[in-house]
């Protein structure tokens, strides 16, 4: 290699609230590098590739391109200075064509100065040729399966000269005849000189297609080193850390109880499989997947935000349709999302009034008053059992830490009073003494007979609560983790396995 | 009060909708002597009482984060429908109250559909909805205006209580005081909040989203009815051209009072306020003897710029 670095990050560190997402950071690829990017959900890899797209600022530290300093502070700064990034939510516009684009804000324009469309729609078919991809050039992106839409992003890329494209995950909704059309794309990038940061969970592809691997933990840069001389073993301790923490805090070996929840088939478009499984009274339920699993779409499947395709849902024995959130909550299951922001708080409203919103007709009086009093006197005791920080009842949850709203979106499932409660990535985005303050309240909750169906990525908090952990992969159940076998270890080696098949 | 209490109180939407109240009575008075009178500050109360009405509702709909444009069509079909049936019957008054609170309640019903069921962007759907609403009031009377009406039509918009006080401000003040409570004290008002600060996170807290969204376009509707009435008493017979301005005026009133247009936030009490800014104005103009054109362009420049205070606002938070 040339030796020469097109991009050089000195010392980055950021930070959101409290929780240091990235310290001294120092990271550097060189044209034509494919650099797989490792760790753990919550290393700060995603963080690290938004800080070199321009959409985090960094809160110290330097970037250098083509070592000469410089500051990337919105993503279209980053776009000129030649950086890609194919996030796993695609940022295509679903209702133009592909061509369109694909030389969106670069358009070809012919003598006239209008819009040389043949010259456009040339050069696309020649390179999707080239890449041997069968994609309709005129079809709306909109209409195309994901896979294709990626491709149509990397191609993107291409014509708009990008001299560094980052793909996260780009390899978590491809099947493997896709997977050879992406290595075969990231390739040519490599032919062009284009350094490519990937990240990814399957270790296979790293030995597959990249040149050089640097893993991150707890927003820290362990180490960089060359694929090749690097074993699979040692990726893994590296990025799960050496001291492996296998303290469960769950001190129950096994645990039995009647089934309170049970699912059969359970079928969603691409999402779900045939998912069946039983969850028993007062048990920590865990279910485990990678993006694209199907684990967050089943949290949602049993809570009704998404309808299922197929399948059924008996809650304490019976069978039940549940088909929107208040179907749920009226057979006792209730929810946190994942997406803390976007789908769990009211920003504007009070800390109470977010608590309470679940349950409010609980506090109203016959001609349906709200009787203050009474809804104080039930948020109160929350916020000293939980120990969540707030001014005053009063003020607006958007002032508060992640990890104090998480605890009062839990507070309204409690106050909702139901038997069961799902949580979709319970700590996501959340400091480590929140974590635990949210560990041993589900712990305590399953203690007096809640139960807890916990979704999430990380394998070391469902190790450290769950009393069962069901593991997905591409939408089927692949094996349920019970007793000894509850193992960060033996979990994380079978999560980055190849198989796809059940065990 | 601590310091970051005051700043807060400063900052406060409200604060500035008091100042600028205040300032503009300031200036009316100096100006003119026939501004701060009893008999002129009566008038002002009359001419906005169905306004105030009005705009209890609109704060509702725009908490939610909609829009109701269509209450001028809706107040002059709930016009034209009790003042036809009135003359007709010779109903009495809570009789033709009623009609009007029933046919406005429908046509904010119809608005609520086009919302939830149909997904139509409430802007859209209730211009649409006034259109209409305008349209069948004029079939209705074939564009005649409905007079010789009774004696006690003119009753609520006319009358005076102990000969001094408007009672149609004594009305406005009942539905004031009524939408505070229902503002303060209710579940349903915290789940309109809700609605309008994240849809989607009210939807999985379990709030049936469309149904209390139908519900508050209802109420809005029902709302607009009782300010049809008082205005076509005050008028004194039925006309299908009142309220052409009515929907401009209570989202101009609900605005200045600091309710965002992008929803979530908002008091009832302050689009009184709001109200009021709108009425001293036309109020203070009229003395003045500015035409009424004029008036029109102020009205205008008052809307955009209420507006453009909130949205600048609204990306500084943000």
């Amino acid at each position: 290699m040339s030796g020469k670095n097109f991009l050089r990050l000195e010392k980055i560190a950021k930070s959101f609230e409290h929780n240091m997402a990235l310290k001294d950071v120092h990271f550097s690829i060189e044209p034509g590098e494919v650099r797989a990017l490792l760790g753990e959900n919550g290393a700060g890899k995603s963080t690290m590739i938004k800080i070199i797209a321009g959409v985090y600022k960094p809160d110290s530290g330097s970037i250098y391109i083509d070592e000469k300093e410089v500051t990337i502070s919105n993503p279209k700064e980053g776009l000129d200075k030649g950086i890609s990034v194919i996030y796993q939510e695609l940022d295509l516009l679903p209702a133009l064509s592909v061509v369109q684009n694909i030389f969106l804000g670069i358009e070809r324009k012919n003598n006239l100065g209008m819009l040389d469309k043949v010259a456009m729609e040339r050069m696309v078919q020649e390179y999707f040729d080239s890449m041997q991809i069968d994609i309709d050039i005129h079809a709306k992106v909109g209409e195309l399966p994901i896979a294709s839409q990626q491709m149509v992003a990397i191609a993107k890329a291409v014509e708009h000269e990008a001299r560094l494209l980052i793909m996260d995950e780009p390899s978590s909704s491809l099947t493997n005849k896709e997977l050879e059309v992406l290595y075969r794309q990231i390739r040519q990038l490599k032919e062009r000189n284009v350094a490519v940061i990937y990240i990814s969970h399957r270790l296979e592809e790293v030995y597959e297609i990249c040149d050089t691997v640097t893993i991150l933990r707890d927003g820290v840069m362990i180490d960089t080193r060359n694929v090749s001389e690097i074993e699979r073993h040692e990726m893994v301790t590296l990025m799960i850390g050496r001291e492996i923490n296998e303290d469960r805090l769950n001190t129950r070996k096994t645990y039995d109880g009647p089934v309170i929840l049970s699912a059969r088939n359970i079928c969603l478009d691409r999402h779900l499989h045939q998912v069946s499984f039983d969850v028993k009274k007062g048990e920590i339920f865990g279910i485990l997947g990678l993006v694209g699993s199907g684990a967050i779409e089943l949290g949602k499947v049993l809570y009704g935000v998404i309808p299922m395709d197929a399948g059924e849902l008996s809650v304490a024995g019976k069978k039940r349709q549940i088909k929107m959130p208040s179907d749920a909550l009226h057979h006792s299951v209730s929810y946190v999302p994942d997406e803390r922001r976007a789908h769990g708080i009211f920003p504007l409203l009070s800390v109470e009034q977010n608590s309470v919103i679940t349950s409010i007709y609980q506090y109203t009086s016959r001609f349906g008053f709200l009787n203050h009093k009474k809804v104080n006197a039930a948020f109160v005791e929350y916020v000293e059992r939980f120990g969540i920080k707030i001014a005053s009842p009063n003020q607006p949850i958007q002032y508060l830490s992640g990890g104090n709203q998480q605890k009062a979106l839990i507070a309204r499932t409690l106050l909702s009073n139901t038997e069961i409660i799902i949580l979709s990535c319970p700590t996501k985005g959340i400091d480590v003494g929140s974590k635990f303050d949210i560990y041993s309240i589900l712990l305590d909750c399953a203690k007096e007979g809640k139960t807890i169906i916990a979704v999430s990525q990380e394998i070391t908090e469902l190790v450290r609560i769950c009393d069962r952990i069901l593991m997905l992969k591409d939408g089927e159940v692949y094996h349920e983790y019970t007793g000894d076998e509850i193992s960060e270890s033996l979990i994380y080696h079978d999560l980055l396995a190849e198989g796809r098949e059940r065990r | 009060m601590s310091k970051a209490e005051k700043k807060a109180f400063y900052k406060d939407k409200g604060f500035g909708t008091i100042v600028v109240f205040l300032l503009l009575v300031i200036v009316f008075s100096i100006i003119s002597d026939a501004f701060l009178t009893v008999n002129n500050i009566m008038t002002i109360l009359l001419q906005n009482s169905a306004l105030v009405i009005m705009s209890m509702g609109m704060t509702f709909v725009i908490i939610t984060g909609g829009i109701d444009l269509s209450v001028g069509g809706n107040m002059a079909l709930c016009t034209i429908c009790a003042s036809m049936l009135i003359r007709q019957y010779q109903l009495p008054i809570l009789v033709g109250v009623g009609i009007c609170l029933l046919v406005g309640g429908l046509v904010g019903l119809c608005n609520g559909f086009c919302v939830t069921y149909l997904g139509i962007p409430p802007l859209l759907a209730t211009i649409g909805m006034d259109s209409v609403a305008r349209g069948l009031a004029y079939i209705l009377c074939g564009g005649a205006t409905i007079s010789n009406m009774p004696e006690n039509f003119k009753l609520l918009g006319r009358g005076y209580l102990f000969g001094v006080i408007p009672i149609a401000a004594v009305i406005a003040a009942c539905v004031v005081v009524i939408y505070m409570i229902i503002q303060n004290h209710t579940a349903f008002a915290v789940s309109t909040y809700a609605i309008g600060g994240n849809e989607q996170a009210a939807y999985l807290s379990g709030i049936k989203t469309k149904s209390l969204l139908r519900k508050i376009y209802v109420l809005m509707g029902v709302t607009c009815g009782l300010a049809a009435y008082i205005n076509a008493s005050r008028l004194g017979v039925g006309l299908a051209a009142v309220g052409t301005d009515m929907s401009f005026d209570a989202v101009t009133a609900t605005v200045l009072g600091g309710t965002s247009i992008a929803g979530g936030s908002g008091k009832v009490q302050r689009a009184v306020l709001g109200a009021f800014i709108i009425g001293v104005i036309f109020n203070g103009l009229t003395i003045l003897n500015v035409q009424s054109f004029e008036q029109q362009v102020a009205k205008g420049l008052i809307l955009i710029l209420s507006i453009g205070v909130d949205t600048v606002r609204n990306r500084k938070e943000a």
